[in-house]
């Protein structure tokens, strides 16, 4: 027998806790929005633009949360928002969620990261803070997010937060507004030694408000961009050689989403991630075990017999998730023939498929399956079928 | 001998899909995550109020069966790397 503290590589241990945590349920990681509002006024968002003044969460049910999250397992812990650094009493969330041992991550747009807010996370540093980036230069965040010289103070809470050693992700949505810069801000990132991010799936804003939708970027442009990004020439190819026909699923959930993970809103609402707006339960009003059940139930669903993406191969690449499919429709199994475009394009490209041009468009869809309404359809971007 | 021992509040100890982690609240030189086995949570949870190594290694002989002189070694063992990961406060025996 000994009692010394092994020293066994984190992956390993890492891993050892995913594989029990997958088979018995256990949610490992959840997400807390811990105020919807913002000081940016980004027009792509989701959850800002239609926040209420009183959406921000008290500490004192940030420590109700935190308690039940911690005793049901919860190891890592993304705070969210909004932007968690106009929270007046952030601080007191933060150190309550520390003190509960979990592994911290911070979503922000580091606009109000000074000098105080570097040297406090120094002393109590998050394991990572996610920076949404807009563009590189004071202009490109002006018109993006409405406030002027916003670029010169984000770079400045890079270094600050940088020179003191902390660890920082750079993320950005891939949309109109964006797209030109992607490239760069990849090489601004790089330069740095940090990782980037893109997605191009932008949803509606939380209460059905059409206006980030004219954002979203047709599959051709995503392709390009794909294209673009790919230094090496084999991403597509890597990403779509290996699936076959035995990928097909017609389980709706494939992710760890309600099986090792959770999100809850500002208002306790417990929902799959941070991409889905749909509560299954209220973890300030009812027990965990209660929501998590409830969690299990949607989660546990099947697509319906004769759903176009039953029998699609390419799930597990598509930019359509339950969570983005259900901003889009309403529905987790619903049906968003914009995202088929673009993975049918992107699996065409790299000549996993014989047209790039989805079943749907020559079949229909049929009608038993949810799809956009005819005025969402209306601000998605007009498709170019590949020729 | 005549030191007494406590766990630091610089970390948090959690129990994680059957695993039993000590997690670093602040920077540290070391990992932020490590890994306890069974007698060491049990050191850990008597570390709670400040003890002696002879209770340490008692609590040990009580649990596992483990001789005397094994028990001090482990008991010795975990303190130093306690020590060397800052989670461990220690004072001189107050008089009785």
């Amino acid at each position: 027998m000994t009692c010394m503290v092994p020293s066994i590589d984190r992956g390993i241990i890492g891993s050892r806790i995913a594989s029990r945590a997958m088979a018995e349920r256990i949610p490992l990681s959840a997400s807390v929005e811990i105020i919807a509002t913002c000081n940016f006024k980004c027009t792509h968002c989701y959850i800002a633009p239609v926040a209420q003044r009183g959406d921000v969460m008290s500490v004192a049910d940030a420590e109700i949360l935190f308690d039940r999250l911690a005793a049901a397992g919860v190891v890592t812990l993304l705070l969210t928002g909004g932007e968690v650094f106009t929270h007046r009493h952030f601080r007191e969330i933060y150190m309550a969620a520390k003190r509960r041992g979990f592994l911290l991550q911070i979503n922000t747009n580091a606009y109000l990261i000074g000098e105080r807010w570097a040297d406090f996370l120094a002393e109590w540093p998050p394991e990572v803070l996610s920076i949404s980036l807009y563009g590189l230069s004071n202009e490109r965040y002006e018109e993006f997010t409405g406030i002027p010289n916003a670029f010169g103070r984000v770079v400045r809470a890079l270094d600050l937060l940088q020179a003191r050693g902390l660890q920082i992700a750079l993320k950005c949505p891939a949309m109109t507004g964006t797209v030109d810069e992607i490239g760069a801000m990849r090489t601004f990132a790089k330069a740095r030694g940090v990782e980037f991010k893109y997605d191009v799936a932008i949803s509606p804003e939380e209460k059905g408000g059409l206006r980030p939708l004219a954002q979203q970027l047709s599959a051709e442009r995503v392709v390009q961009l794909d294209q673009e990004m790919d230094d090496m020439g084999t991403q597509l190819v890597d990403a779509f050689s290996e699936l076959t026909e035995k990928h097909a699923s017609n389980r709706l959930y494939r992710c760890g989403a309600g099986k090792m993970s959770l999100a809850v809103n500002v208002r306790g609402g417990v929902s799959t991630c941070v991409a889905s707006r749909q509560t299954v339960g209220n973890l300030l009003d009812q027990p965990f075990a209660e929501v998590w059940e409830a969690m299990g139930g949607k989660i546990s669903a099947k697509l319906a017999d004769g759903h176009p993406c039953a029998t699609c191969r390419f799930r597990g690449v598509c930019v359509g998730c339950p969570a983005t499919v259900e901003a889009m429709t309403g529905l987790p199994d619903g049906y968003v023939q914009n995202y088929c475009r673009i993975t049918h394009l992107r699996a065409f490209t790299a000549g996993a498929h014989a047209t790039g041009i989805p079943r749907t468009v020559m079949e229909g869809i049929p009608a038993h399956v949810r799809v956009p309404s005819a005025e969402t359809r209306r601000a998605l971007p007009v498709m170019v079928l590949a020729s | 001998m005549n030191e007494e021992y406590r766990r630091s509040d610089r970390y948090v100890y959690r129990s994680i899909a059957g695993e039993d982690i000590l997690i670093s609240l602040q920077r540290t030189t070391v990992s932020p995550m490590c890994v306890l086995t069974p007698s060491a949570v049990l050191l850990w949870e008597r570390m709670l109020e400040w003890v002696d190594t002879k209770a340490l290694a008692a609590a040990l002989m009580a649990r596992f069966e483990v001789s005397t002189e094994q028990a001090n070694a482990d008991v010795c063992e975990f303190l130093e790397q306690l020590a060397y990961m800052r989670a461990v406060e220690s004072r001189e025996r107050s008089a009785k």
